[in-house]
């Protein structure tokens, strides 16, 4: 528990810091104001926290808080601790969907843009889980499968992006590349939304999962709806990842390391697991935002790019450490 | 032989079980009497682990049925049949970092609700299921830490947790040297007598088998070849036929036990 704590205190610096540091500095004082609606809040200081920073930190954090989410469901559903939930197909999904309203629209409206994504999402995604059923579906089964489909999406992103129009290309690229620049209130309160719906429905079957890690055979000895559980967790992932990506993009690594961050934290249980990872990983696309705009400015990077710099050396520490136990 | 007087409580009748188009028992007859000690033998692949899977009721039989206290086990729902009959299976896993405890907490799922909270009698299955297999003192150990031999002793901890009337067990003692061995055997037998479990077991050890077991069924090819006491299945002549291994059988003089010592020609 003391863990959490620390974990939640750091969260609150992170977020202040991310709501100070930009262009123009804001101080705390004036950030409290802004935020308590006090009349010693400046103009500039009301425009720059309430229209850019907030809506930015807070869409970062929801997006971190889904794909962690999904990774947490995603390991545990494919009982590989280097799963995330663009092996399930959600990635590539979404990323076609998107190439293909691009290019093909020219300039679409950006809802009408993130509905298509999380629809492409889910599709692939169900997709995977039809296609490797056979009278049951399996870990590896699945995993196979979702590589198979998630190359063959992005051979067709890749298709049309060679004869498409380059400008409308360039804008797909630059939309997957993961970013929250253009936060708005909408975006997030329909990821909100569905975050809600992701977390609720993983806490209620936090204690199935706990059984289901152990294996297949061992879970259905025990009495558990195996099939069912997998099915939901599918669906549930599916929907948070989903989701995440139609919000911002394609931000890297986040629903991989946060879940270990929360392990290494809290133990297997994932009633505990749970809050800790969705903290954990609103922390880091905020604190990777953070220093996407700030280490490299004039020119900053988009946060899905900063999460892969810093993801990989992780992701790698993790296959050296499994080779070394 | 009191074991031979008590009432089935599992039983197979005319069971074909297989996978798919592939049939591993045929029209297979079984009884395992209540409070016994039953151990299932026989070479690699002839199906035994498959007999425990039907018993536990994860597969169905493709013709005839499978029965506990009389009734079809196909009409428990899950967690009911989950409240009677525990299955320990071969060749488990665990995530690494997982410890002791987490593992043997899951054993009460079948005994939970979906709100349910964790009871006062969960803990005390937990806790006796620890101390009974010896893994007190690594409750709270990673699983990555332990020997072959803790795990396997986790594992069986975790489904005696389940506290169920009937337990099956794949390779107990499998990874176990050999004083963890007995233990587990001796466990087993002491589970019988004082609390009236039924425990059907596969081992590979004969002569462990007829020392601590009231009945041995050995399998070929899918079908029983003899099943009875120690005394009555362990000759030269069903040895050989099972396993293809001349044996000469000698009695252990203290408790009777058959052994089976395998012949040698002179001139090897």
């Amino acid at each position: 528990m003391r863990s959490v704590l620390i974990l939640s205190g750091f969260s609150v610096v992170i977020l202040f810091l991310a709501l100070a540091i930009g262009d123009h500095h804001v101080s705390i004082a004036q950030i409290l104001a802004v935020l308590t609606d006090s009349p010693a809040a400046d103009a500039q200081s009301i425009q720059i926290i309430r229209d850019i920073r907030l809506p930015r930190v807070i869409l970062g954090f929801l997006v971190g808080a889904s794909l962690a989410t999904a990774g947490m469901i995603a390991q545990s559903v494919l009982r590989n601790p280097l799963a995330e939930p663009g092996l399930i197909g959600v990635n590539a999904g979404a990323a076609l969907a998107a190439v293909i309203v691009i290019v093909r629209f020219e300039v679409p409206p950006t809802h009408l843009l993130s509905w298509l994504a999380f629809a492409g999402a889910l599709t692939m995604s169900l997709a995977i889980y039809a296609l490797s059923w056979n009278s049951g579906s399996s870990s590896l089964r699945i995993i196979l499968i979702g590589i198979g489909l998630s190359s063959l999406a992005g051979a067709g992103a890749n298709f049309i992006s060679t004869f498409g129009n380059p400008q409308a290309v360039q804008r797909a690229m630059v939309w997957l590349s993961g970013s929250i620049y253009n936060s708005t209130w909408d975006k997030i309160r329909t990821l909100a939304t569905w975050l809600t719906i992701g977390i609720a429905g993983s806490a209620l079957i936090a204690r199935e999962m706990d059984l289901l890690i152990l294996g297949d055979e061992t879970a259905r000895a025990r009495g558990q709806p195996v099939e069912l559980i997998r099915a939901v967790m599918f669906v549930l992932c599916a929907v948070l990842s989903g989701a995440a990506v139609a919000a911002a993009g394609l931000v890297a690594f986040v629903g991989l390391i946060a879940p270990h961050i929360a392990r290494a934290l809290v133990g297997h249980s994932h009633g505990l697991m749970l809050p800790v990872t969705a903290l954990a990983g609103g922390l880091l696309v905020v604190g990777a935002d953070l220093a996407a705009r700030t280490l490299f400015t004039p020119a900053p990077l988009p946060v899905g790019l900063m999460t892969a710099i810093l993801g990989a050396p992780f992701f790698a520490y993790l296959m050296w450490r499994k080779k070394n136990a | 032989m009191p074991e031979q007087l008590a009432l089935p409580i599992l039983e197979t009748r005319a069971a074909s079980i297989g996978y798919g188009a592939r049939l591993i028992l045929r029209d297979l007859d079984l009884s395992v009497p209540e409070a016994s000690f039953t151990v299932l033998l026989g070479p690699n692949g002839c199906g035994k682990s498959t007999l425990l899977r039907a018993l536990a009721g994860l597969i169905r039989p493709q013709q005839g049925t499978v029965l506990i206290n009389g009734y079809s086990i196909s009409m428990f729902p899950r967690k009911e049949l989950a409240q009677r009959i525990g299955l320990l299976s071969q060749n488990q896993s665990a995530p690494e970092g997982m410890t002791v405890m987490d593992l043997v907490r899951q054993g009460r799922y079948p005994h939970r609700t979906l709100f349910g909270r964790w009871t006062k009698e969960d803990d005390e299955a937990c806790e006796e299921a620890l101390a009974v297999t010896d893994t007190a003192d690594l409750a709270g150990e990673k699983f990555d830490t332990l020997s072959g031999g803790q795990r396997q002793r986790a594992w069986i901890a975790m489904t005696l947790a389940q506290r169920t009337s009937v337990l099956l067990l794949d390779e107990p003692t499998t990874f176990l040297d050999l004083s963890h061995q007995i233990d587990t055997l001796r466990l087993a037998r002491k589970l019988v007598r004082e609390r009236g479990v039924t425990i059907v077991a596969v081992l590979h050890d004969l002569n462990q088998a007829a020392r601590y077991a009231d009945n041995l069924v050995l399998l070929k090819h899918g079908a029983i070849v003899s099943e009875g006491s120690p005394a009555d299945v362990l000759t030269s002549d069903i040895v050989k036929r099972v396993f293809d291994v001349d044996v000469t059988i000698i009695t252990e003089p203290r408790t009777q036990a058959p052994i089976c010592v395998p012949v040698e020609d002179a001139d090897l």
